[in-house]
């Protein structure tokens, strides 16, 4: 090459990138104006794969892989031999399999267990503490017992997801979820329905109470010293002990404050007292002497409520008052806890999902927003869809529409369909969710404008029915069902993914029918290509904590091992609970389609899960027959033989003709021996074995 | 038939010349096709060694109101701040230079206010739900990593950390989780942490080493005939029991004051993660009033305020002891900040043209980036003069450029080098007059 032709050459090549650099470097982009756009609008419910990963080759799954992801899913538990040997012979098997594993009397509750907790996450009836209740009861808390307040979150966080389950074991439709008015219930969580109904707050802040409305003159008196009474006796308006009530803690009610020690005590009308004695709390009061009297929480002894009160449930409809009839007294222990009271009488609706309590707690809205995130986090359960001003939808009137908010362009494109659907809201509930007292938005009924959809809505029955009864409904749920078997989205292009939504909406939206229908879908199995496979690859993913959770109290007979439900956390004698806490998890996140899913191992899931796997070993292993937990797999190392042969099963989940059976028995049997050839003992080898067994990939993962 | 000759052909002269400007430059190939995919993607080494920095990183998805008692908002006399005698307007000296701010700001000890800078920065949404976006500099990011996760890339490899991903400790929520590579991360609460990574002495803890070795023979026996995916990811379950090893057990005792997930609890932690060297970036959550629509009186911002600056206090006398004090830089960004215009007396509405976020680290002058003025409905950030950081309407740097102005800055700081600061953010410039 010429030095003439190199200098034209370098000349020409540098030109090039220069225009190349300047082409992609020189105008960088500017943050937009507006809304983000979202480049994914018109698949809304796909987001898009990670940024940076690759897509790995494609390689098909074996029965012995996919069953144990399909069980495990759906019920915690291994694969046995006959059931790998079923699909194997007739991969059509599966399908026989999974309806046995959602109806059998084996499996079936465990199936329930492992669906409540997906209904809690999918209606998004989770993620929520007491104080996240306190805009329902401003300027209070919801309960100030430390006894009773992990029930009642509990009891709230649960009930949705209960009716659900309740709704699709007798054959109801899914789309019964958008519009039912009848809720599972405790009696604790019957009375604190009826309390938000009597306690109300308007949209400035200001409580109207109605028991003291309706009770003006009732002196609510508790006492201690007189012994406990009757609660019949209690609500009896005929009877003498009318509103006396027995609390042990008025013995000590001089932990109120100077000068407040009495027997009995005495408390003006009022709902927030009363229902605070009911929960085991002396409310904040000032004596006869005039001595300020500071709310005292209460010992565990004090509440009225007992703990079947937060135990027991019952399918209860909610109603609103005929003319002239009252709503429910909050304070009518005695008949909540009849199984024949199945009604309760309140003046706020309650329909679906959405207006719910603890979806209430998840999504507070205030003066400000008006509603809009409550409404925008329905269309995100119902629809699986937001609002992100990507909407098609052409609205012809736009009734509602907060022209403050609205007045600019890049704001217009989301209000204009945001504002007219939450405009039942607005005009059914206070933005602190009672019932809404200020004409203007009462009187604005709203329009529902979403995604192609139009339709009046008078009342938050009709605002369920059109979700109902919405096209972006079956893909929405089947979407969920994908999230949360496969830890990513399924393509909604994908034709197999088409197929499996066409399936749910011929059932009648039967929740049974998705089920069997996705899980037994090469979408989950990976038994084959498709499209979403070939486009975002097989996702692998760590067993995150609820899974674990279930897996290990399900097949070692654990009620729960990780301490996740208040009524039984408090027997944990590990640091299991505090483990978990940090343990990947499924959540929600506000404004956000898609479900946050920690997939990747990290040093932490490793650490944690290797000291959960050490506590478990400590209550599974050479305990002595005092100490043992009941139900609970008992291994001795007088037989470690037995016991490895366990783990390989019941803890790895490898069934016996799995190729990688016979190998991991050998390993777990020769990490048993060399540990005790080290010096330790038999017992600490065989846990460090069953440890060992509790970490391997296939314990701590899910698709392998 | 394809011959050589047109095969030579096609390499240097096809796709855009892409072959011929490569053995010109002696740049690869894809560098010049996508520089900055390309600059991006390329093995992070570290820019700067004697320039890297910890992090612990404050966010809030609530869009706390530190633009509410920050120094710059004192000037317009119709701006609305805390009128409790403990939020008094008082004099603060940051990098020698006097300002008014909030009076807890002025209980830090000189040495930190030396080095603590405030940020009038837009953030360009009022929404809850665009933090996650806000982390992302408004999806001005390469692949929209977000920025702690940038910082956290970058500097590992000049610190030598066991993981480059950042940890999240403080998030209150799902919401305000961090991602990174487009991953979840997973939330580890402080009393989590100390949980999952305490080892109790003993018979099992002993038999570790042995176990580790049995369970690499594990993961090869699964990784055989396994596709592509399953063996990935188990390599990663490989990396994650060495990552975990790496881990100094001399120093988890610090671990042991952990007895709840306050702020304060959340700042032991990141102070022993530093120490123990498992990530560069932390990230907590130290409220400042929250989202205090109806605050009467501005009392929660008031409350929340005090207790917020006496833990960066705390944080900066702990960095201190520990030695830590110039290697470990404080920062902190929300979603948004609030309105502080008239009428915001018993609370703050969503401000998605103002927000303030904090520096404090020794790579950050001390003072007042950008500034404040009526922007309807309310007020919002001055463009900044790139070259001295003063917020004024003639600017290079608008607004709505701030934020990513700001994430450049912060990389820039900590010694990354400017190619790759220009590739990882997309918009902005670095504001040079805010580096030390």
């Amino acid at each position: 090459m010429s030095r003439t032709t190199f200098t034209l050459l370098s000349t020409l090549a540098a030109s090039m990138l220069a225009g190349a650099v300047a082409c992609d470097m020189g105008q960088a982009p500017s943050p937009q104006t507006g809304p983000q756009s979202n480049p994914d609008a018109m698949d809304a419910s796909t987001p898009p794969g990670p940024p940076g990963t690759t897509v790995l080759p494609f390689q098909a799954d074996p029965p012995s892989v996919y069953v144990a992801k399909v069980k495990n899913i759906l019920v915690g538990m291994p694969p046995t031999d006959a059931e790998v040997k079923a699909v194997e012979a007739d991969p059509t098997q599966l399908k026989t399999l999974i309806d046995g594993w959602m109806t059998s009397a084996e499996y079936q509750p465990l199936y329930t267990q492992k669906m409540m907790t997906f209904f809690e996450l999918a209606f998004q009836q989770t993620q929520v503490s007491l104080v996240d209740f306190a805009d329902q009861v401003f300027p209070r808390q919801a309960d100030i017992n430390a006894s009773t307040v992990p029930l009642l979150v509990q009891n709230a966080r649960e009930s949705f997801a209960r009716t659900v389950l309740d709704l699709v074991s007798q054959q109801h439709p899914l789309t019964e979820s958008m519009t039912t008015q009848s809720f599972m219930m405790t009696p604790a969580l019957m009375e604190f329905y009826a309390f938000l109904d009597a306690y109300q707050v308007d949209d400035a802040g200001k409580v109207t109470d109605r028991f003291r409305a309706a009770n003006p003159t009732v002196t609510i008196t508790v006492e201690a010293s007189q012994g406990p009474i009757p609660i019949s006796e209690t609500l009896d308006p005929t009877n003498a002990h009318y509103m006396t009530w027995y609390d042990p803690d008025v013995a000590n009610s001089g932990a109120q404050g100077a000068g407040c020690q009495g027997d009995p005590i005495t408390y003006p009308s009022s709902a927030t007292a009363l229902h605070y004695l009911i929960f085991g709390s002396l409310d904040g009061r000032t004596n006869g002497a005039g001595a300020k009297c500071n709310q005292y929480g209460g010992t565990p002894l004090a509440p009225q409520l007992t703990a079947t009160d937060f135990s027991t449930w019952k399918m209860v409809t909610i109603r609103a008052p005929k003319t002239g009839e009252a709503p429910t007294p909050f304070y009518d222990l005695a008949s909540f806890r009849s199984p024949t009271t199945t009604e309760l009488v309140l003046e706020v609706p309650r329909v679906g999902f959405f207006s719910t309590p603890a979806f209430f707690a998840n999504w507070v809205t205030n003066t400000s927003n008006e509603a809009r995130v409550t409404t925008n986090q329905t269309l995100i359960v119902a629809l699986g869809a937001a609002v992100d001003g990507t909407d098609p939808t052409a609205p012809p009137t736009t009734p509602g529409i907060d022209s403050a908010h609205a007045s600019q362009a890049a704001c217009f494109g989301c209000h204009q369909t945001l504002d007219p659907t939450r405009s039942i809201l607005a005009s059914t509930y206070s933005w602190n969710y009672h019932n809404q007292t200020e004409a203007l938005y009462a009187s604005q009924k709203g329009m529902f404008q979403f995604q192609n959809v139009i339709k009046p809505v008078n009342s938050v029955l009709d605002l369920g029915n059109v979700l109902a009864n919405h096209p972006l409904f079956p893909q929405a749920w089947a979407q969920k069902l994908c999230y949360y078997a496969n830890s990513g989205a399924c393509e909604t292009t994908d034709p197999e993914f088409k197929r499996v939504v066409s399936v749910f909406q011929s059932s009648g939206y039967s929740w049974s029918a998705l089920v069997k229908e996705l899980l037994s879908s090469p979408l989950t199995t990976n038994a084959m290509a498709t499209q979403t496979t070939t486009d975002k690859g097989e996702i692998i993913a760590v067993s995150r904590r609820d899974h674990l959770c279930a897996a290990l109290n399900f097949r070692l007979g654990f009620a729960d091992v990780c301490g996740l439900d208040a009524l039984t956390k408090a027997a944990s004698q590990t640091a299991i609970p505090e483990i978990v806490s940090g343990l990947p998890s499924d959540g929600y996140g506000r404004g956000s389609i898609a479900p946050v899913l920690p997939n990747q191992p990290n040093l932490f899931y490793r650490a944690g899960t290797e000291n959960i796997c050490e506590a478990v070993a400590g209550m599974t292993i050479d305990v002595p027959g005092t100490k043992q937990i009941p139900n609970v797999k008992q291994w001795s190392s007088a037989q470690p033989d037995a016991a490895i042969t366990d783990f390989v099963q019941l803890v790895m989940g490898l069934a016996p003709s799995d190729a990688r059976t016979a190998p991991a028995m050998a390993l777990l049997k020769a990490h048993f021996t060399a540990a005790t050839q080290t010096g330790a003992s038999a017992s600490d080898s065989l846990k460090s074995t069953f440890t060992l067994a509790c970490l391997a990939p296939s314990s701590v993962s899910i698709g392998l | 038939m394809f011959t050589r000759r047109q095969a030579l052909m096609s390499t240097l002269f096809g796709s855009g010349y892409v072959g011929l400007r490569a053995l010109a430059t002696g740049l690869p190939a894809a560098l010049l096709l996508d520089p900055r995919r390309a600059l991006a993607d390329v093995p992070v080494t570290c820019g700067s060694a004697a320039k890297a920095q910890y992090i612990i990183f404050q966010t809030s998805g609530n869009g706390d109101p530190i633009n509410g008692s920050a120094p710059g908002t004192y000037e317009d006399p119709l701006i609305v701040h805390s009128q409790d005698p403990t939020m008094a307007p008082t004099n603060v000296t940051l990098g020698g230079q006097t300002y008014k701010a909030a009076a807890p700001w002025a209980t830090l000890p000189p040495a930190v206010l030396a080095r603590t800078c405030f940020w009038h920065l837009m953030s360009n949404t009022p929404v809850h739900p665009k933090e996650p976006e806000v982390l992302k500099l408004m999806n001005t990011t390469y692949e929209d990593e977000m920025l702690p996760s940038i910082l956290a890339r970058q500097l590992a490899p000049c610190l030598g950390t066991i993981q480059s991903q950042p940890i999240s400790l403080g998030a209150a929520s799902p919401s305000e989780g961090l991602t990174y590579g487009g991953q979840a991360l997973p939330i580890l609460p402080a009393l989590a942490l100390k949980a999952t990574l305490t080892s109790a002495p003993g018979a099992l803890t002993n038999l570790q080493k042995l176990r580790d070795q049995s369970l690499n023979q594990l993961y090869d026996l699964y990784k055989n005939g396994a596709s592509p995916a399953q063996q990935a990811y188990i390599d990663s379950l490989v990396t994650s029991q060495q990552q975990v090893r790496n881990i100094s057990q001399n120093l988890l005792a610090q671990l042991g004051a952990i007895k709840d997930n306050s702020p304060a609890s959340q700042i032991t932690a990141a102070i022993a993660l530093i120490q123990m060297k498992v990530t560069p970036v932390i990230a907590v959550h130290i409220p400042f009033g929250g989202d205090n629509h109806r605050d009467i009186g501005l009392a929660a911002e008031t409350t929340q305020t005090v207790a917020a600056v006496a833990t960066i206090a705390s944080l900066m006398a702990q960095l201190t002891s520990a030695g830590l004090q110039d290697q470990v830089t404080f920062m902190s960004l929300n979603v948004f900040g609030r309105t502080i215009g008239p009428g915001n007396t018993d609370g703050r509405q969503h401000n998605p043209n103002h927000q303030v976020s904090i520096t404090i680290g020794k790579p950050f002058k001390g003072g007042v980036i950008g500034g404040v003025t009526p922007v309807k409905p309310d007020y919002g950030a001055l463009p900044i003069d790139s070259q001295t950081g003063a917020g004024t309407p003639s600017g290079d740097i608008t607004a709505i450029n701030s934020l990513p102005s700001f994430g450049q800055t912060l990389l820039a700081g900590v010694g990354v080098p400017s190619t790759v600061i220009s590739a990882q953010i997309m918009a902005g410039k670095v504001i040079t007059g805010a580096l030390a």
